[in-house]
């Protein structure tokens, strides 16, 4: 054969090569060009990762008024497959009026994160856990609820995020 | 061995039928080189004739990749076989053009994804906070920086970013897999193939 004419088979073949797999994939994909060149899976999972405030649900609670001390189980809701958890922490009760005014909280503050290995928090909350007008014989379903000047730290998959003077409002028990 | 035996053994392009089978072998050894953020917040494993991208641990797949990294498979295996026949009939007059094509099925590839390694790296390192959208995060108290730094090919560093009172401190990894010594191995090999070529003609 002439080496030219090989040169051209060649070349030609190349150009088969490489347009019939994209040409093919683009009919089979119904000939829709953003399905066929943008990701399909895997990314709607990053869509609430840490859920809304309104998301976070409360369990197993002790508030004891006369001890002054508190005991709280959060859950942030999340679209993955582990929740966060703030547990047990505690603190100073303030009262106004005859009722709670405030709870100043522990400076460390415990926070966990269930069913997963791969997430570490870690968090301070400097002053705390605003609690509106609950009085004695109130439960914690009772209680106004929302998280001021929060210093969390948290490690994600090995990334490092910190959020300073996080504020939670309208937490609803 | 007779002595055209002899002669019939010197009369084939040894590095040629080498980088020949090595790039028939090449589609199926994995990634030549991987970028990690976190430990398993997002990965992307490449070579010309694979990738593998995972976030958070789901694979993601590009369709249009899909079928472009299927004509890249057979193109280099084509090429290889290509490669391997020029060089085994080295007096036939068609064995220059079919070297010439063969090798440069590994050679071409192999250089434009060491290129394209290095301008990502560069736009990343340059470019990509412009890209950001920083003014419409002005809002945002404190506002948004963001501070994007990669290494070049391998090597770790860490990327940051601030949104408001959030700040993220990103490790990125970048890292060689051994196959990619075989890819280096089978361009060197094509790239003889065609001085040795010449040593016949």
């Amino acid at each position: 054969m002439e080496p030219k004419v090989l040169g051209i088979l060649l070349s030609l073949s190349t150009v088969l090569v490489l347009l019939f797999p994209l040409v093919y994939g683009f009919s089979v994909h119904g000939r829709d060009l953003q399905s066929f060149m943008l990701p399909r899976e895997g990314v709607d999972g990053l869509d609430g990762l840490f859920g809304d405030p309104g998301d976070i649900s409360f369990g197993d609670e002790s508030f004891d008024l006369q001890t002054g001390e508190i005991e709280l189980e959060a859950t942030f809701a999340s679209d993955l497959d582990f929740d966060i958890i703030l547990t047990k922490f505690s603190g100073d009760i303030y009262y106004e009026d005859g009722k709670v005014g405030w709870i100043e909280l522990e400076e460390e503050v415990v926070l966990e994160a269930s069913e997963t290995t791969d997430f570490k928090l870690h968090g301070e909350v400097d002053q705390g856990l605003i609690v509106d007008a609950v009085g004695p014989g109130d439960t914690v379903e009772d209680m106004d609820l929302y998280f001021e000047n929060m210093d969390i730290g948290m490690e994600f998959l090995g990334v490092e995020i910190m959020i300073e003077d996080y504020v939670m409002e309208d937490v609803e028990p | 061995m007779s002595s055209e035996d002899e002669s019939m053994l010197k009369m084939i392009n040894w590095p040629g039928i080498a980088a020949g089978i090595l790039m028939i072998l090449l589609p199926f050894t994995g990634a030549w080189w991987k970028v990690a953020a976190g430990s398993e917040l997002f990965s992307v494993s490449l070579s010309p004739f694979h990738y593998e991208f995972m976030v958070m641990g789901e694979a993601m797949e590009v369709p249009v990749l899909n079928y472009l990294i299927i004509a890249l498979q057979v193109l280099v295996v084509f090429g290889g076989i290509m490669l391997v026949l020029g060089s085994l009939f080295v007096n036939r007059e068609e064995s220059e053009k079919l070297i010439g094509y063969g090798s440069g099925k590994i050679i071409w590839p192999t250089v434009m994804f060491f290129i394209i390694l290095l301008f990502g790296a560069f736009f990343v390192n340059n470019y990509l906070t412009g890209f950001m959208p920083v003014e419409e995060m002005e809002e945002v108290d404190n506002g948004a920086e963001f501070d994007f730094k990669v290494p070049y090919l391998v090597g770790t560093t860490t990327s940051g970013m601030q949104i408001g009172n959030m700040e993220a401190s990103i490790p990125v990894t970048k890292s060689f897999q051994s196959p990619v010594l075989l890819g280096i191995l089978a361009m060197s090999l094509a790239l003889v193939s065609r001085r040795f070529h010449g040593l016949f003609s």
